[in-house]
């Protein structure tokens, strides 16, 4: 359903009072955070918006109602509708993309037939995986408080759940990692690829997401990676005169190398030096 | 969808028939010949999934083959006769565009006709039109016998072949057409181990060799072959060596016009398309990159040891025939020829090859 069929249901729905301590809310408290700002505005004008209510249970306006609380309010009044807490929440956070916590969330307390409707109001591809990775979030990452600082993008978490009964063995220590969303991403994939080939290592190899990194291609990408080290080896033994800078497409789709050398008048002999030198690494790396 | 395409029985859960056909004696024909659940009547042509659709084909039927901008292509020409194929191989894009297994066929022969005929009319030169392009022509010729029909209507057209390619050892209609000496007729081949692993409803790879030697001695026709896939799964020089010997033994003598290779490529998100349907697939286990054009390919080092070591083991047995690559990129035709290579080279050469064999076919 799109915003506007919901703007449509919603309209339809009742205005009731609610005791804030009888709301159950659909995502874990340690979850909901509410900025200062809005907990101010609760305090000065009340709160605006209503949230929205199925048989008791928070859809829609968690961190209101969190900062309701947080102003001391007793009571809310919010819109109540009926259906499935779950997928109206879907409905109604549709314009924005959700965590993969908040969707593992929601999604653990679910009624099968309503999971269809789910993925496809949060755009989650419908896919075994996906409910893997989600089944695993619910149950090892949602108890555990201390893990929700920390942050995958949904991307991985669908390719760690592509690793079926290996994901416990990688999940939580690339959650932990060091390292940046994207070298993470690149992780997933690779751990992927590495199970296609059946070679999954007995744990990530590796203290940060940089050396996981290093790892994980060599066991996944045999082929480039013993490329890129004849082309190191190559470099290393190769005689470039000074400023010359050699570049190659790393993934070797493009063949060739591009070099950079700055000329001077009293110089030109480096443009034959370095000649010479790219045709000892020509020779020396088959792939170029 | 189930087929059993030697007796040409297909079946579909569902049959939907367009009203711009509804009621014509085609229409009619195929629903005799075909099993299937329900049977409707639609508007449009936009099919509606699970079953075969017959329609009408509102756009044009003859196109020139899309290719893939950035790669060399060849300059030949497709005939857009529907979309679909009763075969399920893994690693086949069709299946990707068509929702596994759903078929459509357009019925307006006449322009096809009539699009065949402007075409030699309006291209001067060789012309390479084939049929193959949307699904596996011949494995659905029982009940939409278009191949039948193109070949009667382009027998005796000056510098014309019609290329029929297949994974069935269904050849009746080149068997019992009244000529076929412009018809080439081609297989697509994998060693006998992928294709029990990833073809699956497909011909064994020596009942399609055997029924290429039998429409060539039978009919006259000329030949071509295509290893696209190749998927350079563990041993894969020996199972290729082997199923050029076993070619060799069908074949020898017999005229081949071009051999095509590609190795395994494909788009992005293909792989969670395929892996959806066939988890335990084992073709993406390769490394893969994506290259310029936007398509996914093994590593280029790899393509290019595949391509030297086919083009040099075809070489032995079928020196005659052009052995060329498909949508491959110029860097790659650079390094495997050793000199820059267009489009407008791999065309002039499949064209010279075809030349050859209308003058043989003539003799």
């Amino acid at each position: 359903m799109t915003n506007a069929a919901a703007c449509v249901k919603l309209a339809a729905m009742q205005l009731t009072e609610y005791s804030i301590e009888e709301l159950r809310l659909l995502l874990p408290e340690s979850l909901v955070r509410a900025p200062q700002t809005l907990i101010d505005s609760v305090a000065v004008n009340g709160l605006l918006v209503p949230p929205v209510v199925v048989d008791g249970v928070v859809c829609d306006g968690h961190r209101r109602i969190a900062a309701c609380r947080l102003a001391g309010k007793q009571t809310i009044t919010c819109l109540t509708c009926k259906g499935s807490p779950g997928v109206m929440f879907a409905e109604l956070n549709s314009q924005r993309e959700l965590s993969a916590f908040e969707a593992a969330a929601v999604f653990a307390r679910l009624a099968a037939d309503d999971q269809a409707a789910f993925l496809k109001h949060t755009g989650l591809s419908e896919s075994p995986h996906m409910k893997i990775a989600l089944a695993f979030i619910a149950a090892e990452i949602l108890p555990h408080p201390e893990l929700l600082e920390l942050s995958l993008s949904m991307t991985v978490w669908r390719e760690l759940g592509h690793l079926g009964n290996y994901m416990g063995r990688f999940a939580l220590p690339l959650l932990q990692l060091p390292g940046t969303a994207a070298e993470k991403r690149n992780i997933a994939g690779l751990l992927r690829q590495a199970q296609r080939r059946n070679e999954l290592p007995e744990k990530l190899p590796g203290n940060n997401a940089g050396e996981v990194l290093a790892s994980m291609q060599k066991i996944a990408q045999p082929r480039r990676t013993e490329a890129l080290a004849h082309f190191d080896a190559a470099v290393a033994g190769a005689s470039l005169p000074p400023t010359a800078q050699l570049r190659i497409d790393p993934t070797f789709s493009q063949p060739g190398v591009q070099l950079t050398i700055n000329l001077t008048r009293n110089h030109l002999d480096r443009l034959d030096q370095a000649k010479a030198a790219v045709n000892e690494i020509f020779a020396a790396v088959p792939e170029l | 969808m189930t087929a059993d395409t030697k007796f040409g029985r297909l079946e579909f859960a569902n049959l939907f028939i367009s009203n711009e056909v509804a009621g014509t004696p085609l229409a009619d024909q195929i629903a005799a010949k075909i099993k299937y659940g329900s049977r409707s009547i639609i508007t449009g042509e936009q099919h509606p999934g699970n079953g075969l659709l017959l329609a009408r084909n509102n756009g044009a039927f003859i196109k020139p083959c899309p290719g893939q901008k950035g790669s060399i292509c060849c300059g030949y020409w497709v005939v857009e006769w529907g979309m679909g194929c009763p075969f399920g191989c893994e690693y086949c894009i069709i299946q990707n565009y068509t929702c596994a297994g759903d078929v459509t066929l357009f019925l307006n022969w006449e322009d096809c006709h009539r699009e065949i005929v402007e075409l030699r009319q309006r291209i001067s030169g060789p012309i390479r039109l084939g049929t193959g392009q949307f699904g596996d022509p011949l494995a659905l010729e029982p009940i939409f016998p278009l191949n039948a029909a193109i070949i009667d209507w382009t027998a005796g057209m000056p510098d014309f072949t019609l290329e029929i390619k297949t994974k069935s050892a269904f050849v009746e209609p080149v068997l019992q057409a009244r000529d076929a000496r412009h018809v080439t007729l081609a297989f697509s081949l994998n060693p006998q181990e992928t294709i029990d692993r990833l073809e699956h409803g497909a011909a064994a790879l020596e009942e399609r060799l055997a029924a290429a030697a039998t429409a060539a001695r039978a009919s006259g026709c000329r030949l071509a072959f295509h290893f696209d896939p190749v998927i350079p799964v563990l041993g894969w020089k020996e199972k290729y060596s082997e199923v050029f010997r076993i070619m060799h033994k069908h074949l020898k003598g017999l005229p081949v016009n071009w051999i095509s290779l590609g190795t395994f490529r494909f788009p992005k998100g293909f792989q969670e398309y395929v892996e959806k349907y066939h988890p335990d697939t084992g073709i993406f286990a390769e490394e893969f990159y994506p290259s310029t054009d936007g398509k996914i390919r093994y590593f280029r080092p790899f393509r290019e040891e595949i391509y030297s070591f086919m083009r040099a083991g075809l070489g032995e047995y079928f020196s005659d025939a052009a052995v060329y690559m498909c949508m491959e990129t110029p860097e790659v035709w650079e390094r495997l020829e050793n000199k820059t290579f267009t489009s407008g080279n791999l065309k002039r050469l499949l064209d010279a090859s075809l030349k050859t064999g209308l003058k043989e076919g003539q003799k």
